[in-house]
C-alpha cells in the first residue's frame, strides 16, 4: 500500500550507529555486488537464486539499519518465487535507486 | 499373712485358744531345761510356736500367745518365785507374756518383708534368711525385755542377768529354729504328696531331736545320779555325826544312873559336882537333871529338903492351864525336878512336876516300863526365855539290886528318872561342827511325833512370809530331784533327817555338758531340718518343673506333629501353585524372561520363543545380549555392571523402547518393561518384551495425521487472522465513513440512508465478529486474559453504549452491583463484556415495553484459587421463552423459532458464543423464562482478585487543543477516520502510513524539538507492526513524554498484556466509538505517564566483564560481520559459522558460553542445528549452553519453533545492538557460578 517515489533525487538519510562505521563501506560494496550478481541473475531468468539472494537481503538490510532493503527485498523475493520478471526488473531498479540515494549519518 | 474373712469367730477363737495351749505346753516342757532361776529355758519351742503361728493364721492370733505366755510365765513364777506380791505376779507375768508377743510380732514382720510366707521351698537364701530373722534377730527382743522385768522384780541373783539374757535368747532362738522347718514342711505343696513331705522333714527332725533329747536326758540322769551320789557322801557323813552324838548324850544318863545306883542318897552338891563336867563336853545339853519318884506321903519333905538345900521358894509345881506355875495338885506321885543343872539357866523348871505334863508323862512312863532311856517329842524348852525346840531323854533309875526283868517289877522298883535336856540345834550344830553346811539345806524330823510338830531343826532360812516357808518347810517341797533321807532311832523315837542340795550345791555341778549337748543337737536337728526342707523343696519345685516341661514337651509334640501336617500340605499347594504360575508365563502373549544378576537367562517363555525366534535351549544358560542387536548387544554387560554397583535405576522399574534381534538377525523394536526382584542374595531381572513394531507403524501414521491436522489447523489459524484483518479494514471504513458522514450536513433522507447503511455495517462486523469468534472457540483458540480491571468501570461502560438502544426503545434500563461484591478482579474484561453485551443485547432486542435489570451478586466460592465467584443476571420484561426451547436457545444458529430470525433478526451464534465464553472462564449459562413474562439470563464466573489496585475515577474529559498527535496505520480510510475525529477535538494530527516513516517522523519531529505528545498505532502493518514499532520507540529514550496507544482491529489473544508489557498507555479495539477514543486519551494524558518512564536504559555497551566464548551462525557475511561489530566492545571472544552444519562440528569441538544462532540458513538451518546441538549436550551430559536463535520471522509460531528446537530465546531481525546486548546479559552468572575457564 505504501509507496515510493521511483525517481526522486531527495538523498535517504540514514542513522546508523557510529560503532558500524567500519562495517558500512564494505556493506554497501557488498550490496552493489548484489545487484550485479540480480541483474545477471535476472538476464538468465535464474530465479531461484534471485529468490535466494532476495531472501538473504531481506535479512540482513534492516541489521544495519537499511529497512527500505528489507522491504524491497521480500518484495523481490515473492517476485522471485512468482517468477515475475517485470516485477523483478521493478525491484532491481527500486533497490539500485535507494542505494543510490542513501547517505549514512554516523551517530 | 494369709487373710481370713471375720466371720470365722468361733474358729478364730479356737486358734486363739490352741496356740496358747501350745505355747503353755512348750514351756512346761521345757521348764525343766530352765536357767536359774527358772524363767529362761535353753530351748524355747514356744517362740517358735507363736512366731509360725504369726506368720501361719495372722495377727490375730496374738491373744493366743500373750495369754499362753502369760500362763507360762504365771506357773514358772509360781514354782520358781512364790513369795512374789501377787501385783508383781501380774506385772512380771504380762510384761513377758508381752515380749513374747512382740517378739514374734516382730520376726513375722521381718519374715514377710524380707522374704514372703511360705517361704519358695528351693530358695535356700530366702529360707536361710527367714530363719535368721525370725530366730536370732528377733529373740533379741524377749530376752531383752524379759530379763529386764525380771531384774526388776528382783527374781535374778548377781551374775544371773547375762547368763539368763544370753540363755533365752538362745532358747527362743533355738526354738524358732527347730519348729520353722517343721512348719514350712508342713507347708510344702510338693507333688509327692503334703504327708510325704512333711513327713520327709519331720521325721529326721523328730528323730534327731529324739535322739537329742534321749541323749540330754542319759546325760542329765546321769549327771543326776553322779549328783546324788555326791550328795548321799555328805549326808551320810552328817547323819553318822549326828548318831555319834546321840550316843554320847546317852552317856551322860548312864553316868547319872551309876550315880545313883552307887550311892543310897545323892546330895544336891554331889550332884551338881558330878554333872558340871559334861556341860562343857556337850554344848548342846541344855540341863540334867534328877527326878526322884515321890509319893505324895513324901511330898513335903522332899519340899523340906529342897528349901533347906538353898532353895528356900522350893514347891513342886505344875503349870496351870493359863501358863503360870501353881502348887501341884494332888496325885498319887510326883515326879519333880529335883535337882537341876545348871541352875541359872534353867530355873524355871525346878520343881516341875514332870508328871503333870502329857507328853512328859508318857515319856516317864515308856521308860519306866521299857527300862531304857526314852525320847520325848519336841518340846518347847522352858528352861530359857527363848523358846527354843528341845528334847528330853529320861533314863530310869531302878532300886539296887532288884529284879527288874517284868514291867511291873520295873514299875515297883522304880526309883526316878535322870534326865537330860538337848538343844536340838545346838545338838545338831556340834555334831556338825566339822561339816560345812553352806550347799545343803536339812531338816529334822520327829517321825514319832504327830503332824505339824515334827520339824525339830532346819537350816533353811524362812522368808518373811513365814507361814508359807513354814508350809513349805513343814510339807517338804523340794526344790529340786536331788535329795538325801537319812532315819534313825533316837531313843526309841524316829527321827529323820532331810537334805536338799542349795543353789549353790547345783551350781556347782556342772549341768553345762548336758545343756550344751541338747543345745548342739537341737541346732544340728533344725539345720537338719531346713537343709532337708531345702532340699525337698528343691527337688519338690523340680519336680514340678520337670513335669511342667514334660506337659510342655508334650504340647509341643502335638503341635509339631500339627505342623509337619500343615505343611505338607503347603507344599502341596505349594507345588500347585507353582505349576499354575509357570503355567501363566508359559501362555503369556508377552515374552517373559528372566535373568539373573550377570545377565544369564534364567527363564524363557513360549511367547519370547514366538518373537525372537530362539529356542529356550538356546538362550536359558545364555547371556541376554544374544537377543540384542548393536549397541545394547556390547552395551548391556556394561549397563547391568552399572546397574549393581550404583543403584541407579535407568530402566529397571520403567519401560522403554528399545530393539530386538530376531534369529534370522532382524531388528525390529520391542517394548521393554523390566522390574527387579531381590530374593535372599539373589537378584532376578524380569523382563517383559513386546513387538511393537505394528505399534511402531501406527506411531508414525498417527504422527503424519497429527503433523496434517496442526498444519490444517495453523492453515486454519493463519486464514482466520487474515481474514479477520481483511474483513475487518474495509468494514472500518464503512462504519467510520458512516459516522463520519453523519456528521456533516445531511437532509433527513440522506441521514436514513445513513443510518440504514450504517446499521448494516454494524450488523455485518457484529456478525463477522461473531463467525470468527465461533471459529477461534471451536479450534479452542480462546485465549483468556488475565489483566486487572474494574468490574463498576465494565458495567457502566457496557450499559452506557447498551442505554441508547434501551432508550430507543422505551426501555428502562438497570445496573446494579451487589454492594458487597469486589470490584477490582483479574481476568478478561473483553470477554465479561461481549457477553454482557450479548445477554443485555437480547434482552433489549425482545422486549417491547418494561425493563432490562442486570444484577450482579457474589457467591460462595468454591474454587479457592478463583476466591471471588459473581452471579450476573439479566432479566427482562419481555417475550419469554418456552420451556422446550430453553436448551436449544444455546446451540448454534439456534433462535427460538425461525421466525425469530426475520423479526428480531441475529445470527443465533450469541448466546453459542456466550455459553463458550462463559464455560471457558470455568462457570455455568442457564435461563428462566415465562413466556410472556420474560426472561432471566443467568451466568457465574469465578474470578481473582486484582493484584493492584487503581483510582477508579474517571478523569475529566482533557481538551486536547493543540496535542501533537502521530496517527500510524497502513490504511488510509483509518487514518482518514482518525484524523478527522482528533481534529474535531482540536488536536494537531500527522499521518504515516507505514511503521517505518512513523519512526522517521518521530526522529524528525525530535530533532526539530517538537516531538509528539501522542501516538496512535495501528496493531497489523506490513513490515513493521505495531508492537515492533512501539519496541522500538520504547527502546529509544529518545521519545520520552510521548504517549503511544495501539489501534487493533483484531482481538488476539495475549495483545493486551503485550502491549502492556511494551509501554503503551492504551490499547483500543476498532471499531473505535468516538467516545471510547476521547475517554481513552483522556485518561492516558493524566499526568501518570508510568508505562513510558520504564522505557528501559541504553543497556551499557560495557556489560559485565564477562569473557564469553560465543559462537555466531549466519549464513550472511553481512550479518556476521553486523553482530560482531555489535559485540565488539565486550570482552568476548567470538566463532563464525556459517551453517548449521559447521556450527554443530565447532559447537562440539570447542566450549562456549553461548550461541547467536540465525535460523534460516541453507545445508543445515538453525532448527536442526540447535536440536542437534541440545541431543549432543544431552548425551554427554552437559548442561544446555544458552543458544539466541535470531530470525527475520516475528511471529509468535515462530517463536515457538525456535523453543522448540532448543532455543533458549527468540530475537527478531532486524536487531537492535542494544537489544542483542540486553539478551546475552540476561543469561547472566548466577551467584556461584564460577567464570568459565577457557
Amino acid at each position: 500500500m505504501k509507496k515510493q517515489s521511483e525517481h526522486s533525487t531527495e538523498k535517504i538519510i540514514i542513522k546508523v550507529d557510529e560503532d558500524l562505521e567500519d562495517l558500512i563501506p564494505g556493506f554497501l560494496e557488498r550490496r552493489q555486488q548484489d545487484l550485479i550478481t540480480l541483474r545477471e541473475a535476472l538476464k538468465q531468468k535464474d530465479f531461484a537464486q534471485i529468490r535466494e539472494l532476495a531472501h538473504t537481503l531481506k535479512g540482513v538490510g534492516g541489521g544495519y539499519g537499511f529497512d527500505a532493503i528489507s522491504s524491497i527485498s521480500e518484495q523481490l523475493q515473492q517476485a522471485a518465487e512468482q517468477q515475475s520478471e517485470s516485477e523483478i526488473e521493478q525491484k532491481l531498479i527500486e533497490l539500485t535507486d535507494y542505494l543510490r540515494r542513501i547517505e549514512v549519518v554516523f551517530v | 499373712m494369709p487373710t481370713t474373712p471375720a466371720r470365722f469367730n468361733s474358729i478364730r477363737i479356737l486358734q486363739i485358744a490352741g496356740i496358747a495351749a501350745l505355747y503353755l505346753l512348750c514351756a512346761r516342757l521345757t521348764h525343766p531345761l530352765s536357767l536359774p532361776p527358772g524363767f529362761a529355758s535353753i530351748v524355747n519351742p514356744a517362740a517358735g510356736i507363736s512366731l509360725c503361728g504369726l506368720l501361719l493364721f495372722g495377727r490375730k492370733l496374738l491373744p493366743g500367745i500373750f495369754s499362753g505366755a502369760f500362763l507360762a510365765t504365771g506357773w514358772a513364777a509360781t514354782s520358781v518365785a512364790p513369795d512374789l506380791s501377787f501385783a508383781t505376779l501380774l506385772l512380771l507375768c504380762s510384761s513377758i507374756a508381752g515380749g513374747a508377743c512382740l517378739q514374734a510380732l516382730f520376726g513375722a514382720v521381718l519374715v514377710h518383708k524380707n522374704v514372703g510366707f511360705p517361704t519358695p521351698p528351693d530358695r535356700t537364701n530366702e529360707i536361710v534368711k527367714s530363719m535368721l530373722l525370725g530366730g536370732p534377730l528377733s529373740c533379741l527382743m524377749n530376752a531383752s525385755v524379759a530379763v529386764f522385768c525380771l531384774q526388776l522384780s528382783g527374781q535374778l541373783l548377781p551374775g544371773q542377768g547375762l547368763l539368763n539374757w544370753f540363755g533365752w535368747w538362745l532358747g527362743d532362738s533355738l526354738g524358732v529354729l527347730l519348729v520353722f522347718p517343721l512348719v514350712a514342711a508342713w507347708q510344702l505343696h510338693t507333688a509327692k504328696g503334703p504327708w510325704r513331705t512333711r513327713l520327709s522333714v519331720i521325721l529326721p527332725m523328730g528323730l534327731i531331736i529324739l535322739v537329742s533329747v534321749l541323749f540330754f536326758s542319759q546325760i542329765r540322769a546321769t549327771q543326776l545320779q553322779r549328783t546324788q551320789l555326791q550328795f548321799d557322801r555328805r549326808t551320810d557323813h552328817l547323819s553318822l555325826a549326828l548318831n555319834q552324838v546321840k550316843q554320847t548324850y546317852l552317856d551322860d544318863l548312864y553316868a547319872i544312873e551309876g550315880l545313883f545306883m552307887a550311892s543310897q542318897k545323892v546330895e544336891r552338891g554331889e550332884f551338881k559336882q558330878f554333872v558340871s563336867g559334861s556341860f562343857a563336853r556337850h554344848p548342846g545339853l541344855q540341863a540334867l537333871e534328877w527326878i526322884p519318884r515321890v509319893p505324895a506321903a513324901e511330898k513335903e519333905t522332899y519340899q523340906q529338903q529342897a528349901r533347906a538345900d538353898g532353895f528356900p521358894r522350893f514347891q513342886i509345881v505344875e503349870k496351870s492351864t493359863t501358863g503360870e506355875m501353881i502348887p501341884v495338885a494332888s496325885r498319887s506321885e510326883y515326879f519333880p525336878v529335883y535337882y537341876l543343872e545348871p541352875y541359872q539357866r534353867n530355873k524355871m523348871a525346878l520343881g516341875f512336876d514332870l508328871g503333870s505334863d502329857q507328853t512328859r508323862r508318857q515319856a516317864l512312863e515308856m521308860a519306866r516300863d521299857s527300862g531304857k532311856p526314852v525320847a520325848s517329842g519336841r518340846i518347847n524348852l522352858i528352861q530359857d526365855t527363848d523358846e527354843q525346840a528341845g528334847v528330853l531323854i529320861f533314863l530310869p533309875i531302878y532300886h539296887q539290886g532288884q529284879d527288874i526283868a517284868i514291867v511291873a517289877q520295873r514299875r515297883q522298883q522304880l526309883k526316878g528318872y535322870a534326865l537330860a535336856a538337848y538343844r536340838i540345834d545346838a545338838m545338831v550344830s556340834t555334831a556338825w561342827a566339822n561339816h560345812d553346811l553352806s550347799d545343803i539345806d536339812y531338816r529334822l524330823f520327829d517321825m514319832s511325833a504327830p503332824e505339824g510338830s515334827r520339824l525339830l531343826s532346819s537350816n533353811i532360812t524362812p522368808s518373811p512370809d513365814s507361814t508359807a516357808s513354814q508350809i513349805r518347810i513343814e510339807t517338804g517341797l523340794s526344790a529340786g530331784p536331788v535329795k538325801a533321807r537319812a532315819d534313825f532311832d533316837f531313843v526309841g523315837r524316829h527321827w529323820r533327817l532331810e537334805f536338799s542340795p542349795t543353789a549353790k550345791f547345783l551350781a556347782e555341778i556342772d549341768h553345762w555338758e548336758a545343756r550344751r549337748l541338747l543345745f548342739g543337737g537341737l541346732l544340728i536337728a533344725s539345720i537338719l531340718g531346713a537343709f532337708i526342707l531345702i532340699i525337698v523343696g528343691r527337688t519338690a519345685m523340680i519336680a514340678q518343673v520337670v513335669k511342667e516341661r514334660t506337659e510342655d514337651l508334650t504340647t509341643a509334640n502335638t503341635e509339631l506333629a500339627k505342623w509337619v501336617d500343615e505343611r505338607r500340605q503347603m507344599v502341596e499347594a505349594l507345588q500347585e501353585s507353582e505349576a499354575k504360575a509357570r503355567a501363566i508365563v508359559d501362555t503369556a502373549v508377552d515374552a517373559i524372561i528372566c535373568i539373573d544378576e550377570h545377565g544369564t537367562v534364567q527363564s524363557y517363555n513360549s511367547a519370547a520363543e514366538q518373537i525372537f525366534g530362539y529356542g529356550p535351549e538356546e538362550i536359558i544358560g545364555h547371556n541376554i545380549k544374544r537377543l540384542q542387536p548393536e549397541p545394547y548387544h556390547s552395551e548391556h554387560d556394561e549397563y547391568l555392571r552399572r546397574y549393581l554397583q550404583t543403584g541407579q535405576k535407568k530402566i529397571i522399574g520403567k519401560g522403554r523402547e528399545v530393539v530386538g534381534r530376531h534369529k534370522d538377525g532382524r531388528k525390529f523394536p520391542i517394548d521393554l518393561a523390566v522390574s527387579e526382584v531381590q530374593l535372599d542374595n539373589k537378584r532376578l531381572f524380569t523382563g517383559i518384551i513386546r513387538d511393537i513394531t505394528d505399534r511402531k507403524q501406527t506411531e508414525r501414521e498417527l504422527l503424519i495425521a497429527k503433523e496434517q491436522a496442526e498444519a490444517a489447523s495453523q492453515a486454519k489459524s493463519d486464514f482466520l487472522a487474515s481474514m479477520s484483518h481483511e474483513i475487518r479494514t474495509p468494514m472500518n471504513a464503512i462504519i467510520g465513513m458512516a459516522e463520519l458522514l453523519e456528521e456533516t450536513p445531511l437532509s433527513p433522507e440522506q441521514h436514513e440512508y445513513v443510518r440504514v447503511f450504517q446499521t448494516a455495517g454494524e450488523t455485518l462486523l457484529s456478525l463477522i465478529n461473531d463467525i470468527l469468534d465461533i471459529s477461534k472457540l471451536e479450534a479452542g483458540q480462546l485465549e483468556l486474559e488475565k489483566i486487572d480491571f474494574d468490574l463498576r468501570e465494565v458495567m457502566e461502560k457496557t450499559c452506557e453504549i447498551l442505554a441508547l438502544r434501551a432508550h430507543k426503545k422505551g426501555l428502562e434500563l438497570a445496573c446494579h452491583l451487589a454492594p458487597e461484591a469486589p470490584e477490582r478482579l483479574q481476568g478478561d474484561p473483553l470477554r465479561l463484556r461481549q457477553v454482557l453485551v450479548n445477554l443485555i443485547g437480547n434482552a433489549i432486542k425482545f422486549t417491547e415495553q418494561g425493563e432490562v435489570v442486570i444484577e450482579i451478586s457474589q457467591l460462595q466460592s468454591k474454587n479457592p484459587e478463583k476466591p471471588i465467584e459473581l452471579q450476573f443476571a439479566v432479566s427482562d420484561t419481555g417475550i419469554g421463552i418456552p420451556a422446550e426451547k430453553q436448551q436449544t436457545i444455546f446451540e448454534r444458529f439456534t433462535q427460538v423459532d425461525a421466525s425469530t430470525t426475520r423479526e428480531y433478526g441475529g445470527t443465533g451464534l450469541g448466546l453459542n458464543i456466550s455459553q463458550r465464553i462463559v464455560e471457558a472462564i470455568g462457570g455455568e449459562i442457564w435461563v428462566e423464562s415465562e413466556p410472556g413474562k420474560g426472561s432471566t439470563f443467568f451466568f457465574n464466573a469465578p474470578f481473582e482478585t486484582a493484584q493492584t489496585s487503581e483510582p477508579a475515577s474517571a478523569p475529566a474529559p482533557v481538551d486536547l487543543s493543540g496535542l501533537k498527535t502521530l496517527v500510524v496505520d497502513d490504511c488510509a480510510a483509518n487514518r482518514l477516520v482518525l484524523r478527522e475525529t482528533l481534529s474535531s477535538w482540536g488536536a494537531k494530527v500527522t499521518e504515516a502510513d507505514s511503521g517505518q516513516l512513523g519512526l522517521e517522523l518521530l526522529e524528525q519531529a525530535k530533532t526539530e524539538h517538537n516531538s509528539f505528545d501522542l501516538v496512535l498505532l495501528d496493531c497489523r502493518m506490513p513490515q513493521l507492526d505495531g508492537f515492533e514499532v512501539a519496541r522500538r520507540i520504547q527502546q529509544n529514550s529518545a521519545f520520552p513524554g510521548t504517549t503511544l496507544m495501539m489501534l487493533t482491529s483484531d482481538n488476539r489473544a495475549g495483545d493486551i498484556a503485550r502491549a502492556q508489557k511494551l509501554g503503551l498507555a492504551a490499547y483500543m479495539v476498532k471499531p473505535i466509538k468516538r467516545k471510547e477514543l476521547q475517554q481513552t486519551i483522556s485518561n492516558v494524558l493524566q499526568p501518570r505517564q508510568p508505562e513510558v518512564e520504564k522505557a528501559a536504559a541504553k543497556p551499557q555497551e560495557e556489560g559485565s566483564c564477562r569473557p564469553l566464548k560465543i559462537l555466531l551462525v549466519d549464513d550472511s557475511e553481512d550479518n556476521r560481520l553486523l553482530v560482531s561489530s555489535f559485540l565488539k566492545k565486550r570482552p568476548y571472544q567470538i566463532e563464525l559459522a556459517e551453517n548449521g552444519e559447521v556450527a554443530v562440528n565447532k559447537f562440539q569441538a570447542g566450549e562456549f558460553d553461548l550461541v547467536l544462532m540465525d535460523m534460516q540458513m541453507p545445508i543445515k538451518d538453525g532448527y536442526s542445528a540447535s536440536r542437534e546441538i541440545r541431543q549432543w549436550e544431552e548425551q554427554q551430559g552437559r548442561p544446555a549452553t544458552p543458544i539466541i536463535a535470531l530470525t527475520a520471522f516475528a511471529q509468535q509460531d515462530d517463536a515457538r519453533k525456535s523453543l522448540a528446537a532448543g532455543c533458549n530465546m527468540h530475537l527478531t531481525k532486524p536487531i537492535k545492538k542494544s537489544i542483542l546486548l540486553e539478551a546475552i546479559d540476561s543469561f547472566g552468572p548466577e551467584p556461584g557460578d564460577s567464570l568459565p575457564d577457557k
